[in-house]
């Protein structure tokens, strides 16, 4: 008897099933899409947003805390000792003398891990991570040279390879290396009358920094196209 | 005379349709009844626990982010009260607290990532972007919070990165007001559907002695009627503080150890993490997350086993320490790992279509799998 | 459609003009490409339709990139498939490869010749017209054994027999729905069975008697069996591992196997609006407009929508699921019905009438289950911040 009655509750369990599914899917026809239609409209980036890095070569004091920080051991940092009789000058944030002369700041990104470990210590916020993401560019292949070679050791590698000079566009510090060499970074936003970009978590700070420059445009750019569906 | 049949191999190969990630799957059918499943990992092995070895305690961090990448947090979370264990440090209330939110806010976000892909694997398309989207809100106050979507680097020995950002509490607080009515229209669609009923109820029986043999934990284990749960159990940071349910496999949940009671049980702790978070939002001391972290860690010499409880299982770190600022052996203990181990034993003599059901059911990631 | 030949002639004043046979010859080819292309166009269509309602349905937008609103996504899509290589697999029977897509889209095609789109248009007036429909719309069973047999793919094998199974199963009670309207309609005919439903909305044969309406929905369900959608898609969804028995199929030959889904799910439609819902009545009594083929269009669009909603809200049927729905409920539902009908086909016009009564009452159940399941779903989003 239970076995008949359960027969008919599984018929009309079905069929409610599929009808209260119905109605629950047909609620969300009327409603505004979740969609963000990229690239014609973009999300604005938090201030925290671990985008890109940047470093500003005026502030720094190649302490190379940053480089000691990374995990993945990116950042490569030279300088040498100011000559003695020069007064050394100080850096607007924290007041700190510059002792050392930096004579190369370089940092990997195709290493990098956007983790934020190299922010963190560094005394003059000189270095700082910027939201500019959209890094990616259409280039030819690596390199025969640059692969892997039968039998040899990743370590054989690297020390084999020179770390590629391959140009990418970045949207807002122009042609650079896969390496991003700071110091040519900012000479090339220099000539061209370019501010560089601020830093997200002190951004009245690095607006005194900036002393007779172009005002810096806008650091998550929005087109003015509207997307395709028409404007939203 | 006997017909000749062949059982067929089918390699159920390392990239799959589900989001599982890089999991090989050497089935061997007869028909339509599968005999033997074995699954091969290692695609993703990438020498976590012997290249930490080279790196200081605070720059393992972001590689702990790595291993479970849909719950970073909670990686985050075990590694860092290991080693507030070995070193003795107490961390202020508040940077508890936040961290608390954090884990439970990952822990909705990855039980809703589960319930996207299990919806997918079992045909119904819609509660994947359903659950992306309120995936995509959480992550969304996640980026606000650490400056990254998915691999967070937030917590540091002793505190917190930063702390929280002005106003998103009430981001918090509307995200969740929203996300419950958002869960009700999914319990419609999906978990009282009789299809879906029908579908999970009874496949993948796991019954309890298999479960605590096999080494399992979290929704797993819960889901067969054992009921342990690292947050109140062995209670780490503030969580013996906090009132929570733990849902358990049985007659209140409505299915005992079938993929059905699986999925309840993790969609029950999503109601349960919600009411953490409230909890913990209601009342934040004032307080300075900044203020313990040390940066050069340099541990006396020991070592320290500590288990957490991540969305997935039971997650542990073992670390060894000779007194310099690296450790000398890290070893996780990947709940992933030792759910697997169970697959194969479960999926002898079930339909192809049961298989693929239990995969999704016992809801790996790779990236702890392989390490 | 020898009669719409004999008015077209006479319209053009061509009738010794053109011996007979040569014209009629010529139309019926002509009927049969317009058929065929009107079944790609219909496939066009859906595609784009499935995916705007999906996204509808999943809070996304869907295609709006190619054309206004994603109009010539489709186009792009059969762009890509026709230059597309068809990769065959070494030891896989050319022959039979070769023939399957056609097999199947034969069999979708062939019904399309015996629907009355109005109460003129219909290019075969067949006396089995039902009967036709559902005999030819079985070529795609042996079409779909054979790609499944000729991909030399054990997986694709598998997946042709399960759809070969559940197609053949699944004609039981599609034929048992379809016998208990015919039992009360008292012929095959498509056209006569639309005709007979003249005269308003209350004369459908859906609201005439309660049996034509559990009928109705078991043909509705077997229908989408018969289809391979979900949720009886196991077969070719088989997106957990391989697409089931087109898994080998690339290019247009692919394209080929979702036109005949597609044309497939309109020629049920099409069947389940003349026999449930009034043909090409309008809900008015009288003649209706133009000739009604409009709103025939329009309840298969209402139909095909449904259909397609239905595949993003319901999960996949496991195979012996399917068969036990289908076997141990289906078909005995189906008997029952047929049973009913039977009985009423038997009474008088006041017994007609109390059947009718009835058939409104359980209408009005349905109404009342909508109501009930609008109500269960109806979930609001809290209020207010700081509450612990």
């Amino acid at each position: 008897m239970r076995a008949f009655f359960g027969y008919w509750r599984g018929i009309a369990s079905g069929f409610m099933t599929t009808l209260v599914g119905m109605v629950a899917a047909i609620r969300h026809v009327g409603r505004k899409e979740y969609t963000l239609e990229y690239p014609e409209r973009r999300d604005v980036l938090p201030p925290r947003a671990r985008m890109s890095l940047f470093m500003n070569p005026d502030e720094c004091i190649a302490c190379a805390q940053c480089a000691r920080a990374c995990p993945v051991n990116c950042i490569t940092v030279a300088s040498v000792k100011r000559p003695k009789d020069e007064e050394p000058p100080l850096t607007v944030v924290g007041q700190r003398k510059k002792v050392l002369v930096l004579t190369e700041y370089k940092i990997d990104m195709g290493r990098c891990c956007f983790c934020g470990l190299c922010v963190e210590p560094c005394p003059t916020h000189s270095l700082y991570m910027t939201p500019y993401f959209e890094m990616a560019v259409v280039q030819k292949a690596a390199e025969p040279d640059e692969i892997l070679h039968e039998g040899e050791s990743f370590a054989a590698a690297d020390a084999r390879r020179t770390r590629s000079e391959i140009q990418v566009q970045h949207p807002r510090f122009g042609r650079t290396g896969l390496v991003y060499d700071f110091l040519a970074i900012t000479d090339d936003l220099r000539n061209r009358g370019e501010a560089v970009p601020l830093n997200p978590l002190f951004p009245e700070e690095h607006a005194q920094l900036i002393k007779n420059r172009v005002q810096p445009p806008n650091q998550n750019t929005t087109s003015t196209a509207d997307p395709p569906g028409g404007p939203s | 005379m006997p017909l000749k049949t062949e059982e067929m191999i089918l390699n159920v190969g390392p990239q799959h349709p589900s989001t599982h990630g890089v999991l090989r799957l050497e089935v061997t059918t007869d028909g339509e009844l599968v005999t033997s499943a074995e699954p091969t990992i290692g695609y993703l092995h990438r020498c976590f626990e012997k290249y930490a070895e080279t790196l200081t305690y605070q720059q393992i961090i972001p590689y702990t982010d790595r291993l479970d990448y849909l719950s970073s947090m909670n990686n985050n979370f075990g590694f860092v009260v290991a080693v507030e264990k070995l070193m003795g440090i107490h961390v202020c209330e508040r940077a508890e607290r936040i961290r608390v939110i954090m884990a439970e806010l990952n822990r909705i976000a990855s039980h809703l990532m589960f319930i996207g892909s299990f919806s997918n694997d079992l045909g119904a398309m819609t509660p994947f972007l359903w659950c992306f989207r309120d995936r995509e809100e959480i992550l969304k106050i996640f980026e606000e919070v650490s400056g990254a979507r998915l691999l967070y680097n937030y917590y540091r020995i002793g505190g917190l990165a930063a702390d929280l950002t002005p106003g998103i509490e009430e981001k918090i607080y509307s995200f969740l007001n929203q996300f419950e009515a958002h869960m009700l229209e999914l319990d419609d669609l999906f978990t009282r559907n009789a299809i879906v009923i029908a579908r999970l109820k009874g496949v993948g029986m796991i019954p309890r002695e298999m479960a605590i043999a096999y080494g399992l934990s979290g929704p797993m284990l819960r889901a067969s009627g054992v009921d342990w749960d690292c947050r109140r159990d062995e209670p780490y940071s503030i969580y013996a503080s906090l009132r929570f349910e733990v849902p358990v496999g049985g007659e209140k949940l409505g299915a005992l150890g079938d993929c059905y009671a699986r999925y309840l049980v993790r969609r029950a702790e999503i109601d349960q993490s919600v009411s953490l978070v409230r909890q913990c939002l209601a009342d934040i001391p004032p307080g300075d997350v900044k203020e313990q972290v040390k940066r050069n860690v340099r541990p006396p010499v020991g070592e320290v086993y500590v288990r957490t409880e991540n969305p997935r299982g039971e997650i542990g770190f073992y670390l060894r320490s000779d007194g310099s600022t690296k450790p000398s052996r890290v070893k996780v203990r990947a709940p992933s790992f030792c759910n697997m181990s169970v697959f194969s034993r479960i999926s002898k003599d079930i339909l192809v279509a049961d298989m693929i059901a239990i995969l999704g059911s016992v809801d790996i990631v790779l990236g702890e799998i392989d390490r | 459609m020898q009669g719409m030949y004999e008015t077209l002639l006479a319209a053009l004043g061509a009738e010794r003009v053109i011996p007979f046979s040569v014209g009629f010859a010529v139309l019926v080819v002509v009927f049969a490409l317009f058929a065929a292309i009107m079944g790609a166009v219909v496939a066009l269509i859906m595609v784009l339709a499935e995916r705007k309602i999906s996204a509808d349905i999943q809070e996304r937008i869907g295609p709006n990139r190619v054309g206004p609103m994603g109009f010539f996504q489709t186009v792009a899509d059969a762009v890509k498939l026709l230059t597309k290589e068809n990769v065959l697999p070494r030891k896989a029977d050319s022959i039979l490869h070769y023939c399957a897509p056609t097999l199947v889209f034969t069999g979708a095609l062939l019904p399309v010749a015996a629907i009355a789109w109005s109460n003129r248009i219909v290019a075969a007036d067949l006396n089995i017209g039902v009967l036709y429909v559902v005999g030819t719309a079985s070529f795609g069973v042996i079409g779909r054994l054979m790609a499944g047999w000729a991909s030399n793919n054990k997986w694709s094998l598998l997946g042709g027999m399960r759809a070969a199974g559940q197609m053949i199963s699944y004609e039981i009670p599609n034929s048992i729905a379809i016998l208990s309207v015919i039992v009360l309609a008292g012929t095959l005919n498509l056209q006569e069975l639309s005709e007979a439903q003249m005269g308003g909305i209350h004369q459908w044969f859906v609201f005439r008697s309660p049996f034509a309406f559990v009928a109705c929905l078991i043909y509705l369900v077997s229908s989408l069996a018969e289809v391979n959608r979900t949720p009886f898609d196991l077969p070719e969804a088989e997106s957990e591992l391989v697409s089931g028995y087109h898994t080998e199929y690339s290019g247009i030959r692919w394209a080929i196997f979702m036109m005949s889904e597609y044309i497939g799910m309109v020629v049920v439609n099409a069947v389940a609006v003349a026999l449930f819902f009034g043909g090409w009545n309008g809900g008015l009594p009288g003649e209706p407009l133009l000739g009604g083929w409009i709103w025939y269009l329009l309840k298969i669009a209402v139909l095909m929508y449904c259909q397609v909603w239905i595949r993003f809200v319901l999960p996949r049927l496991r195979i012996d699921q399917l068969m036990s729905l289908c076997w141990k409920n289906l078909v005995p539902l189906g008997l029952l019905a047929l049973l009913g009908a039977s009985v009423q086909a038997l009474m008088g016009p006041t017994g007609q009438r109390v059947m009718m009564v009835a058939a409104w009452l359980v209408f009005g159940g349905f109404v009342t289950l909508l109501f009930v399941a609008v109500r269960k779903t109806r979930h609001v989003p809290a209020q207010g911040g700081f509450s612990g």
